[in-house]
């Protein structure tokens, strides 16, 4: 049957929207306080600011680059234009990336789950879990995300709006600026590290194949950077100025953990870090998806079989972190290589190479 | 068929051995003969006696003897006093017209059977709908004819592009279906995908509406349905109105509504009938009540059994000291009062009403308090329970209220095992179902996910009916070029 809607694996521009909102905020909303607060004590939410200004010059950059890619893969993209041996090596390494990106965010929301939820079960169950969903997802489809995406945000926003928005008229703003070091090297690294923690943009990379007009995207994509930045803002903010900075920075998730301190009993943290559970869904389903594409693109295996063995790699890949301590040291220089490769370096210099062959 | 009656006779009395409701009369008349037969009860037996039999023997007998060759002709052209007439030389053919309650009438000479329309089925008369009641609107139901049941639709809809197209299904059954329609409303590509699958049926019998329409339903795992069944001729129409598809099945009085995405079983056919504000009101009860429906006894499993700590403090004591001395544990004993409600559901349903209401009552009050009374069930799971199948209740259709109940064991089992994780994964799992389903092309969750379709007031029939005056396009069933349905004053200007 000639379909009116669906099977064609295309999303709109709005769908694409919410996708890059719930992929920033990832688990990365709820754990980065801590990593801001270690890094620039009461200043840690302006790394948020520099992080979701680098993040809309990235998204800014990938959009030009899925212009240029016009709907074809991101291999035949990449192969095109710089030559099929960095195809292959780029791919794989996006393959790497999301992997790893999808690893990260699993083993956290498990670390997670296991503190609030599950303090009895083994981490490896809560883990496979957490990611058997997001495999499910990965099956059905692309579209299939999208549409996931749209009834999601909604739940997930709703937390937003009713617990950090108040907390915002909680806050001494007498005091705002007033236990703030100024440090423009820690600013300017604090900055790169939180733009490299929004997962999501990266994604865009390879789903310029998947838009309804990949030429389009660049307004819907910047204005979903900014309000996905936004929204990570506003837990740093609160989480930093409300529990302070010596507090957030001894939690492994003071996001979530704000509830338990600043409003009601303990316990309710875990009611809204299990909202972020949703966003988490989003963007391993993306991730799997993503990169079992990719891998098959690149070896011609089936792509369903691809992206089941994508979520495998994922699950053993976050069972090899050493926990907390370790994770967010890993993810920070992971992050700060691949990217920069891939939100900066590679859209630049493809761009660049497109330019000069056409011309 | 031969020109030979006698040969005739014998292949059909064949066909028909051992078939103790036949009737069959072979009438001499001088050098030609004439048969008869029909089935008893099944047909107007005063209309065979009196347009058919009395008319055959004076008619006959008026024709003069050398014109015998001709009786045929003269019995067609006037001979018979019925409108509906019509030939068929096939015995297959004739036999099922004959099952359907056809008069097959054969003449000496003639290579044809006369089929003359008698149907005539002991049938109910169009009654109140039992299962979609309503304060507001027709109360007028389908019923197990037919033919009644195709008038009541065209009665409603006086527009000459209101096709019904009639087929046979069923290798043995030969059900009359209807596939009825506007024209120029429908989508093609819908219609025509009805058609085919419709075609693609092979089966040897077609018992009623909700059979086909299981046939129809491409994907057979999901519980959730993707079509509608009503009783209500007036919610008919309106589909028909809106672009959508109703399918008519012989001894049926549910009728089949295609294609139907999750907003439809929300919407009832008096939501239309009153103001607006009370109808969006219902409309949002509708939705929570069925969350309510699906989630409840999860939560109840995560929040009492498995993070205490979320709950305030004091409802967290009044848990604790309803569960003293119950023997069981939280998670057997909600499965446990959940199965017994399932069972007491199911017991009233099949009983007689009067005994089906005595039954709720000893079964939900008496045994519900003396469970309580005795410490074997808490009186809070008895509440979660009883809130939860209230909740059920609220959704229109029953059907999606059977997916819900499947859904939520499958909520309970994941919330059982992995607590608030399990709870959201089953129900990422559920809405991954649910975005992932189709019904004829048209994403399930449609106008919620997957309705980014420019213009669209499909979300104005949703969580809120809005008034009338705001609906002017038809959903998104419609073919395009027919998407306006209400013409203001302002609007033709």
């Amino acid at each position: 049957m000639k379909n009116m809607y669906s099977r064609n694996k295309k999303i709109s521009h709005r769908q694409l929207q919410i996708l890059l909102i719930l992929d920033i905020l990832g688990i990365s909303a709820i754990t980065l306080p801590a990593a801001n607060a270690g890094a620039a004590g009461y200043g840690g939410w302006i790394l948020v600011i520099g992080g979701g200004l680098l993040l809309v010059l990235g998204a800014r950059l990938i959009c030009l680059f899925a212009e240029i890619s016009g709907g074809r893969s991101f291999f035949d993209t990449v192969s095109e234009t710089l030559g099929y041996p960095l195809g292959v090596l780029l791919s794989a390494g996006l393959i790497i990336k999301l992997i790893f990106s999808l690893s990260a965010d699993i083993r956290t929301f498990s670390e997670a789950a296991k503190i609030w939820l599950l303090p009895h079960t083994p981490l490896p169950l809560i883990m496979a879990v957490t990611l058997a969903p997001c495999l499910v997802g990965a099956l059905y489809g692309y579209e299939t995300r999208a549409r996931l995406g749209e009834l999601f945000v909604f739940m997930i926003l709703l937390p937003f709006a009713l617990v950090y928005v108040p907390y915002l008229f909680r806050i001494d703003y007498s005091r705002l600026f007033g236990n703030i070091k100024w440090d423009s090297g820690i600013y300017f690294r604090g900055s790169l590290d939180n733009c490299f923690a929004f997962t999501g943009p990266e994604l865009l990379l390879v789903s310029s194949g998947y838009l309804k007009d990949p030429k389009k995207t660049k307004p819907y994509a910047l204005s979903a950077a900014a309000l996905g930045a936004a929204l990570v803002f506003l837990v740093n903010f609160t989480a930093i100025n409300l529990l302070g900075a010596e507090l957030c920075k001894s939690l492994s998730f003071p996001g979530a953990e704000l509830m338990d301190v600043s409003a009601f009993s303990k316990g309710k943290g875990a009611i809204m870090m299990s909202f972020f559970y949703l966003s988490v869904v989003i963007f391993a389903i993306g991730a799997i998806f993503f990169s079992g594409e990719l891998l098959g693109r690149l070896t011609g295996a089936d792509s369903r079989l691809c992206r089941i063995l994508a979520a495998l790699a994922g699950f053993l890949a976050g069972l090899s972190f050493g926990g907390m301590e370790v994770l967010p040291t890993i993810s920070k220089s992971f992050g700060l290589f691949f990217g920069a490769v891939y939100m900066f370096i590679l859209p630049v210099i493809t761009i660049s190479a497109y330019k000069l062959r056409k011309h | 068929m031969y020109s030979d009656i006698d040969k005739n006779i014998k292949i059909l009395e064949d066909m028909f051995k051992d078939c103790g409701d036949l009737v069959k009369r072979k009438i001499p008349v001088s050098k030609t003969s004439i048969y008869v037969l029909y089935f008893d009860g099944m047909n107007d037996r005063e209309l065979i006696e009196r347009s058919v039999i009395r008319t055959l023997m004076i008619e006959i007998r008026k024709v003069p003897p050398t014109s015998f060759e001709d009786l045929g002709e003269a019995l067609i052209n006037g001979g018979i006093t019925t409108a509906d007439m019509s030939f068929c030389k096939d015995f297959e053919e004739a036999a099922v017209l004959v099952m359907s309650g056809e008069t097959l009438v054969l003449i000496d000479g003639l290579s044809e059977a006369l089929i003359i329309a008698s149907k005539n089925y002991p049938v109910r008369g169009v009654e109140k709908p039992d299962t979609e009641g309503n304060i507001y609107g027709p109360k007028e139901a389908f019923t197990e004819n037919f033919r009644d049941n195709t008038a009541l639709l065209r009665r409603r809809i006086r527009d000459t592009r209101l096709k019904i197209k009639q087929l046979k299904i069923g290798r043995r059954s030969r059900t009359d279906i209807a596939i009825a329609y506007l024209e120029d409303i429908i989508r093609p590509e819908i219609l025509a995908e009805a058609e085919r699958r419709l075609a693609a049926i092979d089966i040897d019998a077609i018992t009623d509406s909700g059979a086909l329409a299981a046939l129809l339903q491409r994907d057979s795992l999901s519980p959730f349905p993707s079509f509608q069944l009503t009783e209500r001729t007036d919610k008919a129409a309106a589909e028909i109105f809106e672009g959508r598809i109703v399918i008519v099945v012989d001894t049926s009085p549910f009728v089949i509504i295609l294609p139907a995405v999750l907003a439809c079983f929300y919407q009832a056919a008096e939501d239309y009938y009153e103001g607006w504000m009370n109808a969006s009101f219902i409309r949002l009860l509708r939705y929570l009540s069925s969350a309510a429906a699906l989630t409840l006894p999860g939560l109840y499993i995560c929040f009492a059994l498995y993070n205490p700590s979320m709950l305030p403090t004091e409802l967290l004591m009044k848990m604790s000291s309803a569960r003293d001395g119950v023997p069981i544990s939280g998670i057997t004993e909600i499965f446990l009062m959940e199965l017994a409600f399932e069972a007491l559901r199911e017991a009233g349903v099949r009983m007689p009403q009067a005994i089906g209401s005595t039954l709720g009552i000893v079964g939900g009050i008496i045994i519900g308090q003396a469970a309580v009374d005795a410490g074997i069930v808490s009186p809070l799971v008895v509440i979660v329970v009883s809130l939860t199948a209230i909740c059920s209740f609220a959704i229109p259709q029953i059907s999606l209220s059977h997916a819900y109940r499947l859904c939520k064991y499958f909520i309970m089992l994941l919330s059982s095992l992995f607590g608030l994780l399990g709870f959201w994964s089953a129900v990422v799992l559920i809405f991954l179902h649910m975005c992932g389903k189709e019904s004829f092309g048209i994403p399930y969750l449609y106008p919620f996910a997957g309705g980014d379709i420019e213009g669209d007031e499909g979300v104005r029939d949703t969580f809120f009916r809005f008034p009338l005056i705001h609906m002017k396009k038809r959903p998104v069933f419609a073919n395009n070029r027919q998407k306006i349905r209400l013409k203001v004053p302002s609007d033709k200007k």
